[in-house]
């Protein structure tokens, strides 16, 4: 069996930075909110207090989260299917053969290429989202993955 | 032959006809091309061809409703890649069909209408002129439909282009397609023609719709693009019925539908029109109602709807014959179904192209000894109600049969579900069941106990309901892999059974919650085109060991 690829460990750094846009954006604010809101329905100081115990949780979580998501993410191109593993609480092995690929996408976003990283989704005709998904990989190795996926081809069974 | 998970019989697998012309599927399965550039869509002339004399004596399959229709043809052949447009009578046949699909798309300001009609004191010019306004869109519709849309086959592709600001043309490979479908509607009957669907995976778009054709261009249609797939679009003579529905069975099936839904729709529409109707009445009925008379009406209400839906439900699947055609080896293994007493739609799937077959067996279905089978290709028809995936249903199937009906759509699965004792899930999945349902049951009893004490008590009774019902359900799951087929049962209350075929799996799953981890468990999500099957919960070891076997990569 051929060896589990570990991501490029700068995806950790990536997936960071993104927690803490979310964090900006969307939970910092309801922090905010919710401490707000036990301060105006108690004291001003247990709303101050609610507000940071979630700021830091969330920054904990935004920090800590990506370790534990490139610890188990795995992926392999095997002899005849590519293996993807991921998750963290509901974790997912997925095995999709080749002949079932029907297109594999690279995609880079404007942080992504900040960090010179690319993310290789696989579609199958099962007409559900990208089956497999691979998220951190070095722009250079996801060209080179992608198109070794594409290459191989065969029945689609549809 | 007891199948033992999976043995050592893997790598026996058969293949099929399916394989054979899959293999250059990597053709594009439609494009969109800019038809600017393209010179304008017009009725081409038909030219008498000698081919179409020597047709006139073949026996032509359409449907025995059909059948007679087409010994009086005569057949014009069209030249490859001459354009053909709609039968001139779709313009009647088309109309009301397509305002009522337009009103239908326009409910809620219908709705809207309606209700401000009733404050104004009835509908008054604005809202005529709505009224008029869809009707004049309706039948622009209707005319830019019939004139602009043309189809042909064309360099072994058919071809089918429409619209008159926004043109597109459709390239559809006949390999591609899934199954095709004829419908008529008391239009189409009334005029002699038919409307034919033709149905490509990949899309929820019906491709290549054509809503009114004359039955001998449908005819010659399906012909070429059978003849273009290699295969013959003519019955074979080895035509095999499967099951035929008489009316008792499909009253019963309207029966054992539920139909709680209706109650509502009729309910809302009672309140609703009631006042417009006459506000007086309505104000003095609803004063007046006694309990009692209010509960009668809501009885009512529910046997009304019961009736609607035995009535509808007749209707659609009167007369429902399923065969299996092509038994010949030379030719290509069908299955048919044919049903409607005012809209008769016809479905023809070439069995290498189903993807699953799926017995749904509901409580009370199953206590009349009945279930539902669909059979799924990768084709996703977008009927006018929304998407279909399930294209050929079966709608009441005696269950000393369902085994037969479900073998009509996948043949090489050799094991009876409803005689042989498929294998358990882990009995660590019954904990897990229980885990779930009890936590369920919590967020549920504990707020209802508080806030209606001390009536709320009796939630409490969502416990042992649950643990009864996890067990049930527990009970009923069941799995098994054969070297052709997975097997896959879930539900006590709708029970479900799925048959797939191995060679059509697009990727396999395997996936574990934090609860299952708790247990040791894992689950096998197994997907095919357009579906996916959810095997139950076993030990990880074992879903991860089936994972690595199931890949098609172990038996090719």
């Amino acid at each position: 069996m051929t060896e589990l690829q570990p991501l490029n460990p700068r995806v950790t750094w990536l997936w960071r930075l993104q927690g803490l846009l979310r964090l900006g954006m969307v939970w910092g604010p309801m922090a905010v909110g919710a401490g707000v809101g036990l301060g105006m329905l108690t004291v001003a100081a247990a709303g101050v207090v609610l507000t940071l115990a979630l700021l830091a949780f969330f920054f904990a979580v935004a920090m800590v989260w990506p370790t534990l998501e490139y610890e188990y993410f795995r992926y392999a191109v095997r002899e005849h299917d590519l293996l993807v593993q991921r998750g963290v609480l509901f974790r997912r092995r997925s095995s999709i053969p080749h002949n079932r690929i029907q297109h594999v996408d690279t995609r880079q976003g404007p942080i992504e290429r900040l960090f010179g990283l690319s993310n290789v989704a696989v579609f199958t005709a099962s007409g559900m989202s990208a089956d497999g998904s691979i998220p951190g990989l070095a722009a250079k190795a996801a060209e080179a993955l992608r198109d070794d996926l594409a290459r191989l081809g065969g029945d689609d069974g549809v | 032959m007891t199948w033992r998970g999976l043995g050592a019989t893997m790598g026996s697998e058969k293949k099929g006809p399916a394989e054979e012309d899959v293999e250059d599927a990597a053709t594009e399965l439609y494009e969109e091309i800019d038809l600017q550039d393209l010179p304008d869509a017009r009725p081409v002339e038909r030219k008498p061809n000698p081919l179409a004399q020597r047709m006139l004596d073949l026996d032509v399959d359409l449907g025995s409703h059909l059948q007679e229709d087409m010994h009086e043809l005569i057949l014009p052949l069209p030249e490859e890649g001459a354009w053909r447009g709609l039968h001139p009578a779709s313009l009647v046949v088309n109309l009301i069909p397509r305002t009522f699909r337009m009103v239908w798309g326009f409910w809620p300001l219908l709705l809207i209408m309606l209700v401000g009609g009733s404050v104004a004191g009835g509908p008054g010019l604005g809202d005529l002129g709505f009224v008029l306004l869809f009707m004049l869109t309706g039948a622009w519709s209707t005319i830019v439909h019939f004139l602009t849309l043309r189809y042909r086959v064309h360099n072994g592709k058919f071809e089918i282009k429409q619209g008159l600001l926004n043109r597109r043309l459709r390239i559809i490979d006949p390999a591609r397609i899934q199954n095709v479908g004829l419908v008529r509607n008391p239009f189409h009957r009334l005029s002699g023609l038919v409307e034919v669907r033709l149905e490509t995976a990949g899309d929820a778009r019906t491709e290549g719709l054509l809503s009114a054709l004359s039955v001998q261009d449908a005819t010659l249609l399906i012909r070429q693009l059978a003849a273009l797939r290699g295969r013959s679009a003519d019955q074979s003579d080895q035509t095999v019925p499967v099951l035929k529905l008489g009316l008792g069975e499909l009253v019963a099936y309207g029966l054992s539908k539920p139909s709680a839904g209706y109650v509502a729709v009729l309910l809302f529409a009672l309140i609703e029109v009631a006042p417009i109707v006459s506000p007086n009445m309505a104000a003095l009925a609803l004063e007046q109602l006694a309990p009692g008379l209010m509960v009668g009406l809501v009885l009512l209400a529910f046997a009304l709807s019961w009736g609607g839906t035995v009535l509808l439900s007749t209707v659609r699947h009167y007369g429902f014959t399923l065969t299996q055609e092509g038994l010949d080896p030379s030719e290509e293994m069908k299955l048919r179904g044919r049903e409607g007493l005012l809209t008769t739609r016809e479905v023809v799937i070439p069995l290498r192209k189903v993807q699953l077959a799926l017995a749904d067996e509901p409580l009370v279905r199953r206590w009349m000894g009945f279930g539902t089978v669909s059979v799924e290709t990768a084709g996703l028809g977008s009927l006018h109600e929304g998407i279909q995936a399930a294209e050929l249903v079966v709608p009441m199937v005696d269950r000393q049969q369902l085994n037969s009906v479900m073998r009509s759509a996948i043949p090489r699965n050799t094991v009876d579900p409803w005689r042989f004792r498929l294998k358990a899930a882990h009995p660590r999945a019954l904990w897990r069941l229980w885990m779930g349902t009890m936590f369920r049951s919590t967020l549920l009893a504990v707020p209802t106990t508080v806030l209606f004490w001390p009536l709320g008590l009796l939630s409490l009774m969502l416990y042992p309901l649950g643990i009864l019902s996890g067990w049930l359900d527990y009970r009923y799951q069941g799995w098994l892999i054969t070297p052709e087929v997975v097997i896959a049962r879930r539900g006590f209350w709708r029970r479900r059974t799925f048959v797939l075929a191995r060679d059509k799996l697009q990727s396999i799953h395997l996936v574990q919650g934090p609860l299952m981890r708790g247990y040791g468990l894992g689950r096998v999500v197994l997907r095919v085109a357009g579906s996916q099957v959810v095997l139950p919960d076993l030990a990880y070891l074992h879903a991860e060991s089936l994972l690595e076997r199931l890949s098609p990569q172990s038996d090719q």
